[in-house]
């Protein structure tokens, strides 16, 4: 049966497609011949390419002799079945993709009496459910160990490395006087126990004199500076540009504008809270010194931020690093 | 019937083999068939092989570079050969992937090839996606394939975004910075999902571990399986094709499987590695030596996202400073730009072959696209959509655009806001009067000729043969 | 097969010969002409020379005294109106006491001052004034009070430019951008492109915080970090890109544009050329 069909096959096409190609000799000479060029020039890119490696490699004529030996090939594919081969053309059937009534109920015949070899009526049924229920058990026995990948949120987004006390450092971690803050100036700082620590960090803020008109913490802030979170509050990007003229941080992800003279407020952009300000004050040794942790959450607002802060933070313990 | 094997082989080693095979599988019943399948040739059915060509090239090029990538955030000391960097603690991903780009021969060449061809790889997804849309290829029975379609498209953003994270340079880290925000701020499950993800709070010490384990095995088998899938479903429901004198609803007309699409699909692909070849060589993409390794403390402007993540970005900077508390709950400013709005977009996306259904109330089976302007209201909504999407897209890189344009950066923010509202709508409207008015003029012409105005198209016979079966 | 030092060279080597053509390639707005680093090196001298003048004037009593008095006399005529009488300040111009000379240098150094309407915005341009009259007024206004002296940077050829990458990411590229390209960085204020600053005028910059720009004293950026910054910035201009065409060097936006016009337009020529082209009126098929 195999025999007679694979005979027809393959002599219909091809007496016809020779008949194609006696009409078209000349234009299939010339694809031929540009078939033949184009693979030769395969042939020498590939070989390009190996000299080329062997030599030590560059990227832009590795690039390119690539670009060469396979954009020839293809081009020789190209060549061959457009313009030697030429046009083509089958017509099939097609049929609707719904079964026949008559198959699908045939489909439900053996189906239902499959289906009653399992066992029948109520003692299948309670089986059946309770098969679901060893799955769906299972299933969640099997998910579990997702939970292990880390630890739940508990203090950590509530709390920073901050405690009273602690020195503000720069990034080389030296501690900071407060003659050291020019007007104008921005430093990054971090705790001093606690030296590039991604949640502590803050931008110290050397104001313009009478600029700030107002203080969230007047008390707690040392002459002249200000000290936020360096983390924006919309979705967590370093608040890395201090526009020192406008007294304005700008967040370079999504530019929300933070005034630094009125309490960080939100001037324009996306966030939705001020930067959290951190108490600040001078010690005898006329270094900068932190009064606390910052008083809300830093960085991006997160779901379920305004409940109470877990009870672990109560200790003091420093969950934030 | 099975002794073939046994006569003496007349041809070569191709044809010997073909016999061998044969006696095992029996593949010569059905293959015969399948030689001669016919493949509707029109140009533009190619995008979704671009696509799958550039899938490939993906796992190739990714294969190498996973041989050398190191997902490990601990802190070594770089002694490469890259000067400005001599001496600096980095980790030990950033150092991977700085001796990937300036110590493996070729290595390089395989990243920027990489890279560039994952972009190309989702331009030629929304093209192929476009391409179905305007043409109603999606319709009865190709929902499926659409939906599969849409999830291709949403795992190759997740490819995209994990890779893009990987060399844990400054820009890669302030991307994930903002996908681990949007992430926090997703009701119930956003903190204990951000922190199970990275191991802990941000930046975590686990993460480029899990976003390595995405990227290179679960991502590319989801996206091998449902390429897989895409591709089986395709086979078996056969390909649309443009109505025709020949081409009807109830036959296939096109080129031989063999040899003819065979060559065109295998020069494509040739060409689709020599094209990706010639830019990942002559086209520096993602220079992380000059950005240098991420500090969670450090940020640069301008920051953007890999093209296709851009529209997210623009929301992101488009959309006002909305952050409430309801009942004693915050709901973040970003949570509904990052996480509603483009779950509500795709979920149109996912459902449009239902929604259409819904208003046209056409439930047949149609195996011949449409022209866009016999179908003038979905070629509005596709067009007043995708209008939005590229107004989304341009605010992503307000900050580049209002240096070059002399305009301030606010006022550049304010009029994207008006803009993202007016155009969708007058570029939708102008898309439907257009069709209105081609199908105007060319109904006329056209109505007696046999392709006809292909907004008749459903065939009455067959939508009564369905009936019968539901 | 070659060591590992030999690929080094072979790194280093590619460095070099890409250079050119990476210019030819780039997409850069056209507006970043330059001249190339080598002969602007050679200004370098003339440069630090004449800053130095600045410096010496004060150890320098006699030329100082006479350069001081000439400026007092070119303030009179060019600046007072703004800036007021001895540099107080006035309604159309800030006062200019604890300025410095560094300041003064680099606003008239770099085309920003004098303004001709105290309401337009500064912008750079061809230094205004002659370098005589520029070194007399920053001799006269640093006479006035102290201020950021006029830095040095005749150490750049040898700074540390690992060190300089490292403080121009965390001090810098925050608003100039990774690759001192510039963006927009407020409403009316786009940050300067860095690539036709002198190195005295980075180094000035930084010391002073011209326009919105923030202050960087020496507590924080010392006199060798400084000159480190600056090496990095001018080694940025010239860095080959050993990857190919620089493309502009803005990231993933002109990035998008090549994978579009360039990659997938270039596969769509291919598909055109491959696929069938029937329109909606032909046959395509039996042609």
């Amino acid at each position: 049966m195999a025999e007679p069909r694979r005979r027809s096959r393959t002599d219909a096409p091809l007496s016809q497609q020779q008949a194609d190609w006696q009409a078209r000799s000349d234009r299939e000479r010339r694809g031929t011949r540009w078939v033949a060029v184009s693979l030769l020039a395969a042939i020498a890119a590939g070989i390009g390419l190996l000299v080329l490696y062997v030599q030590g490699g560059q990227t832009q004529a590795e690039g390119v002799l690539i670009f060469l030996a396979f954009g020839s090939v293809g081009l020789a594919l190209g060549i061959w079945v457009r313009v030697v081969i030429g046009p083509d053309e089958v017509v099939e059937p097609r049929y609707p993709m719904a079964s026949t009534d008559e198959e699908r109920s045939t489909f439900s015949e053996v189906y239902e009496r499959a289906v009653d070899d399992i066992g029948g009526g109520t003692r299948r049924r309670f089986l059946g459910r309770l098969l679901a229920a060893a799955a769906a058990t299972l299933g969640l026995a099997i998910a579990f160990p997702l939970r292990s990948l880390g630890p739940g949120p508990a203090a950590e987004l509530f709390r920073t490395a901050w405690r009273p006390g602690a020195r503000l450092v720069d990034l080389e971690g030296h501690p900071i006087r407060l003659a050291d803050v020019a007007v104008d100036q921005a430093i990054t700082v971090f705790p001093e126990h606690a030296p590039r620590s991604a949640d502590s960090q803050a931008f110290l803020i050397g104001t313009r004199s009478d600029a700030v008109v107002v203080d969230e913490l007047p008390e707690q802030t040392a002459p002249g500076t200000v000290c936020y979170s360096k983390i924006c509050t919309h979705a967590g990007c370093p608040v890395g540009l201090y526009r020192a003229q406008a007294g304005e941080l700008l967040c370079p992800c999504h530019q929300s504008t933070f005034d630094v003279n009125r309490g960080a407020a939100v001037k324009s952009g996306p966030a939705g809270r001020p930067l959290p300000q951190l108490p600040i004050t001078v010690d005898e040794e006329g270094f900068l010194v932190a009064l606390g942790d910052f008083a809300e959450p830093v960085g991006p607002s997160f779901w379920n931020m305004t409940r109470d802060v877990p009870a672990e933070s109560a200790d003091g313990d420093e969950v934030g690093e | 019937m099975s002794a073939t094997d046994t006569r003496p082989g007349e041809g070569g080693t191709i044809e010997s083999l073909a016999r061998w095979l044969d006696s095992r599988l029996r593949l010569a019943e059905g293959g015969s068939k399948y030689l001669r399948k016919a493949f509707p040739a029109h140009w533009t059915f190619l995008f979704g092989e671009v696509a799958l060509f550039c899938l490939v090239v993906l796992l190739f090029t990714g294969t190498f570079l996973a041989l050398f990538y190191v997902p490990d955030t601990r802190l070594v000391t770089y002694d490469g050969p890259y000067g400005p960097l001599q001496g600096r603690e980095i980790s030990a991903a950033f150092d991977s992937v700085l001796r990937l780009s300036f110590e493996v021969r070729a290595g390089l060449l395989m990243r920027q090839i990489h890279h560039w061809a994952a972009l190309v790889f989702v331009a030629a997804i929304v093209v192929h996606m476009l391409r179905v849309f305007f043409t109603g290829s999606f319709r009865r029975p190709r929902e499926l394939n659409w939906v599969i379609g849409v999830a291709l498209l949403l795992l190759a953003f997740g490819a995209g975004f994990t890779g893009y994270s990987l060399p844990d340079d400054l820009l890669s880290g302030t991307g994930l910075r903002i996908g681990y925000s949007a992430l926090l701020s997703t009701p119930f499950v956003g903190p204990l999902a951000g922190f199970i993800g990275l191991g802990g709070e941000f930046p975590g010490t686990d993460v480029l571990g899990r976003l390595h384990i995405m990227h290179v095995m679960l991502i590319p088998a989801g996206l091998v399986g449902l390429v897989g899938m895409h591709l089986a479903i395709l086979g078996r429901q056969k390909h649309t094709q443009k109505p025709s004198r020949k081409a009807t609803n109830d036959n296939v007309v096109g080129e031989p499987l063999f040899p003819n699409q065979t060559m065109v699909s295998l020069s494509l692909f040739l060409f689709t590695i020599a094209v990706l070849s010639l830019i990942g060589g002559l086209f520096e993409i993602n220079p992380v030596w000059l950005y240098g390794p991420y500090e969670p403390f450090e940020v640069f402007a301008p920051a953007q996202p890999d093209w296709y993540m851009g529209w997210l970005e623009g929301l992101l900077r488009l959309w006002p400073a909305w952050e409430f508390t309801i009942l004693g709950v915050t709901i973040p400013s970003v949570f509904i730009p990052a996480v509603l709005v483009p779950g509500g977009i795709f979920t149109v996306v996912f459902a449009w072959p239902w929604i259409e259904r819904r208003i046209t109330g056409d439930d047949a089976e149609h195996h011949l696209s449409q022209r866009p302007r016999d179908v003038p209201v979905r070629t509005g909504v596709g067009v007043g959509g995708i209008t939005l999407l590229l107004v989304i897209f341009v605010a992503g890189a307000n900050d580049v655009i209002a240096a070059d344009l002399g305009v301030g950066l606010q006022t550049t923010t304010n009029v994207l806001r008006v803009l993202v509202f007016v155009l969708p709508v007058l570029f939708g409207w102008m898309a439907y009067r257009m069709a209105r008015w081609l199908t105007g003029t060319n109904g006329v012409e056209t109505a007696d000729q046999p392709p006809g105005p292909p907004s008749t198209e459903p065939d009455e016979a067959d939508g009564a043969a369905e009936a019968t079966h539901s | 097969m070659a060591t590992s030092d030999d690929g080094r060279r072979a790194v280093q080597a590619r460095h070099y010969c890409w250079a050119a053509p990476r210019r030819l390639l780039t997409l850069m707005p056209t507006s970043r002409r330059r001249a190339p680093w080598p002969r602007r090196a050679a200004l370098i001298p003339l440069i630090l020379a004449l800053a130095g003048v600045g410096q010496l004037l004060m150890a320098a009593p006699v030329t100082a005294q006479g350069n001081v008095s000439r400026g007092a006399t070119l303030y009179g005529t060019s600046c007072a109106l703004c800036h007021g009488e001895n540099a107080r300040g006035s309604d159309d111009g800030p006062s200019l006491i604890g300025v410095g000379a560094a300041s003064v240098d680099f606003m008239l150094r770099t085309g920003r001052m004098p303004l001709e309407d105290p309401d337009e915005p500064m912008r750079r341009g061809p230094q205004q004034v002659s370098d005589a009259d520029r070194e007399a007024l920053v001799a006269w206004i640093a006479s006035l009070s102290e201020g950021p002296e006029i830095p040095d940077v005749s150490g750049i050829a040898n700074a540390d430019l690992a060190r300089g990458l490292e403080l121009f990411t965390s001090n810098c590229a925050a608003c100039h951008g990774p690759t001192a390209a510039g963006v927009a960085v407020g409403q009316r204020d786009v940050s300067s492109d860095l690539d036709v600053a002198e190195p005295i005028e980075i180094a000035e910059a930084i010391r002073t915080g011209p326009g919105v720009m923030p202050v960087f004293g020496e507590e924080l950026i010392d006199d060798q970090d400084l000159q480190a910054i600056t090496a990095w910035v001018l080694d940025l201009r010239e860095r080959a890109a050993p990857g190919g065409a620089a493309i502009g060097r803005s990231g993933p936006v002109t990035e998008g544009f090549v994978a579009w016009l360039v990659g997938f337009g270039l596969l769509t020529i291919v598909m055109y050329l491959l696929g069938d082209k029937a329109t909606d009126d032909e046959e395509g098929e039996d042609g």
